[in-house]
Order: C-alpha cells, then structure tokens, then sequence
C-alpha cells in the first residue's frame, strides 16, 4: 500500500480544507447553539461539489477516489460533524442508487443529486427499529403500479430538508427500499430537538401517511432490502463515520496543542506539565492510528477487495471510540474552559459519542468485528 | 480452480463453518447480513465481473451452488457478449 497521496489527492485535501474554514467553519458554534444548519452553508456544500464528490462521472458526480473522497470528509468532519453528516447521509442514498438502480432510476435522481440540486435522506431507523433493523414496522402494500407507504422513520439525518428519501418498508413480510420524494402527499416531517451532539443535523421524523409510490421507485429487490440496499448504503456510511471521527480526533489535537501553548498554570505552560504532555500524545497517536486505518479502508475499496467492508467497519469502531477518548481528554485538559461554550471541545465530545452509536454502535461492531477476527484476516 | 470451488474456498475461509452446497447460509444464521455486500465485493473481485443491479436479488447469493450459478452465467453471457 502506497501511504504516499499523490498531488490530486494532496490538492483534493488542501482544496477540503481551504473551503472547510472559510465557509463552514465560521458557522460550527452557530450550528450548534440553534440545532441547524444555515442556508448559507447548505447552499455552500450544494455549490461546493462536495455532495456529488464521490459519485461517477458520468452522471456529474466528481469521480473521487476513495481517499481522495476521505480526506474531504475529515476536513468537513474537523470543523462541524453536523455539516459533515450531510455528506454523509446524501451519499448513503446517493451510491445506493448508483450501484443498485435502474438506468431509468440513475439518470433521474443522480444528476440532480450529484449537483447538489437535491439532497437525500436516509429513512431506515425507527422508534421501535434501531441496531435492529429487521424490526421496521412501515409497511408497503402493492397496489397495481404503485405501493401504499406507511409507517414512521425516526433520526434522519437532514430529514428537515432532504428532497428524496431512501425509505425501508416491509412488503408482505419482505423488505424493500422505495425512494420517495418530500412533497408526496402524505409525507410529514417533523423536527427533532435537543439532541445532544450533531445539533445542527435537522434530524426529523419523518410520518408516511398512505403515501401512494410508483413501483418504478423501488430499489433493488424485494426482499433486498435490508440484505444488500441498506448495507451498500450503511457500508458507505461507516466510511464516512470513519473518516469524520478522524477528523474530530484531529480537530481534538488542534485544540490541545493550541491550548496548551498558550495557557499557563503553576508558573508555566501547560505544555510543559509531564501529564498534559501525556494527553496530548495519546490524541497524536489515536489520529494517526484512525487515520491509518481510514487510509487502509480506502486503499481496499479503490482495489475492490471484499475485505473493504470489514476493514470499513474496523475503521469506524476504532475511529469513533478514539474520537469519544480524544474529546473526553480535551474536555478535562481544558479544564472548566473545556465544560463552556468558549472552546469548541465540549462540542467536539457531544458529537464523537453520535460517532459511536450511528451506522452501527460500538457493541455492534464487537460483535461483528469478532467475527472478522475469527476469519484470521492478518495472515492475508 | 473451478468457480464452485473457488467459492467453497472462500465460504470456508470466511464462513467458519461446513455448510453443504445448497445450504442457506442466510437461513441458517451463518452469517449477517453484512456478508451480503462482502460476497457481491468477492465475486467482482474474484470474477472480474460486475454485478448489475438485476442480479442482486439474495437468492443469487444464499449459496455456494446459487452463487456458482450465477457467477458461470455471467461469464458465459460476458464470453458471448464478446464474440
């Protein structure tokens, strides 16, 4: 594996984050304090190229490779993990549809969905449906060309704004996924609040009320849908997560090297107290660990070796948790500055527990991983 | 190797466990359904061939004999696509 980023890769990182702190950043503590995103920095990812970064080319999407797609989302995922989400989520629904649609279903959301135009949500979670997926309770009645939605998705992400969503339902006991457009009659969203980390994330739920959908948008197969569609989406999210959380693993060191420099305490820096340094080494080694393991995950997708979607997961859990650790030790190494509102790290650690808990939790990932383990994968 | 038996070998490889040809490995609780997307990644890779969206129906992949099926149709409807 060649650890060296070639120069796309170098000015897709350098072009991230030239357009992280001058747009984004500027407006994190803001999205945080009023739980949503601003107009200005929605329509700043619509314009930036960002949303369709990673999809084909041939549908305008910007045809990032894999790492080069990574490096955008840690440098988003380093100044808000809340506008990092949007990318998140958009491209779950987005590369489902590039690998599992139609020709007709490719070329009638993906353009718009490349551009920015549209942003899409993903409806898979419910109140009673979490790790558990096959707990959904919406269901999906056939009637002639069309299917009869109802239920309720719970925590979609950007559900406040998304244009199309990717909703899972069960059809006479079997799973499908139908993209349904927000202004389908029937269709309610409603925001949630009080969230405690990725404030600014508009999550919703979203009510279908005999929302009539034409056949012509399911995705894949009956019977598919949580097998294969919700683990495309979901394995694309976790690559996402990953490269998030290293971002706020990084986002973390900034802000202690920074702080640690400046302050002073017992008549010297805190840089200079044999414990702090121990803090902040611990943050420098969880970054670049999570950052190695990100870089593995998208050297194996660019490859398209099957052990990607293990290696995704295994990036994930690990940079999620060290992004929960790095943002607890920032906390306490800022000390009552580290519990206010004036330093960015009390919000860093609402968001990094989020990391652990969505596109798979932590103990989901143990078991799973577990699994991996006993197929002996480092003899490979 | 045969495709079948390139496909038991990563089965056993993975699966860890001895499952009979036409066995459900789904239906059996073998595996999650995170395999799922492992085996559509393996067969590409392993293959060189690409699964469209049409063939990822799971009973195309619940199987070492429905996997090998569906993988000898693809080369052969992919060696008669090129002559």
């Amino acid at each position: 594996m060649d650890l060296q980023l070639s120069d796309s890769q170098r000015e897709a990182r350098q072009a991230a984050r030239r357009f992280a702190t001058e747009r984004i950043a500027p407006w994190a503590e803001h999205i945080d304090r009023h739980q949503t995103t601003p107009n200005e920095v929605l329509l700043a990812m619509r314009q930036s190229g960002y949303l369709g970064a990673a999809l084909p080319a041939r549908w305008g999407g910007g045809g990032a490779d894999p790492i080069s797609y990574g490096l955008i989302t840690e440098e988003i995922g380093r100044v808000c993990s809340s506008t990092r989400s949007l990318m998140t989520v958009h491209n779950m629904t987005a590369q489902a549809i590039a690998k599992l649609g139609t020709r007709e279903q490719r070329e009638q959301w993906l353009p718009d969905l490349c551009s920015g135009r549209k942003i899409a949500g993903f409806a898979l979670s419910e109140p009673n449906a979490g790790s558990a997926t096959s707990a959904i309770e919406t269901e999906a009645v056939e009637q002639e060309s069309t299917y009869v939605l109802h239920g309720t998705k719970k925590w979609i992400t950007y559900g406040q704004v998304a244009e199309v969503f990717l909703v899972f339902a069960l059809c006479k006991g079997q799973a499908i996924a139908l993209l349904v457009e927000r202004d389908s009659d029937g269709l309610a969203v409603e925001p949630l609040k009080d969230i405690e980390g990725t404030r600014g994330s508009m999550l919703a739920i979203v009510h279908f009320r005999q929302v009539i959908v034409p056949k012509a948008n399911q995705l894949g197969a009956t019977g598919a849908g949580l097998s294969l569609v919700s683990n495309i989406a979901l394995d694309h999210g976790r690559f996402s997560v990953a490269w998030g959380s290293t971002g706020i693993v990084h986002a973390c060191l900034d802000a202690c090297v920074a702080y640690v420099d400046k302050r002073e305490q017992g008549g010297k820096k805190l840089k200079e107290h044999q414990l702090i340094r121990r803090h902040v080494t611990e943050i420098l080694v969880s970054a670049t660990a999570s950052r190695a393991l990100c870089y593995r995950s998208a050297h194996l997708r660019e490859r398209g070796d099957p052990r990607a979607v293990m290696e995704t997961c295994l990036a994930k859990y690990h940079a999620a948790s060290a992004a929960v650790r790095a943002a607890t030790t920032a906390v306490h190494l800022h000390g009552a500055n580290g519990c206010s509102g004036e330093y960015p790290v009390s919000r860093y650690l609402r968001d990094s527990m989020v990391m652990s808990i969505i596109e798979g939790s932590d103990e989901i990932h143990q078991v799973t991983l577990a699994n991996y383990a006993l197929q002996r994968p480092y003899l490979d | 190797m045969r495709a079948k038996e390139r496909i038991r070998d990563y089965f056993s490889r993975t699966v860890q466990a001895s499952i009979d040809d036409d066995a459900d490995i789904f239906d059996l609780g073998l595996v999650d359904s995170l395999f799922a997307v492992q085996l559509v990644a393996f067969v590409e890779d392993e293959f060189s061939i690409v699964a469209e969206s049409e063939d990822l129906h799971i009973r195309n992949f619940c199987s070492i004999a429905a996997l090998t099926r569906f993988v000898e149709t693809k080369l052969a409807n992919g060696l008669a696509a090129e002559r």
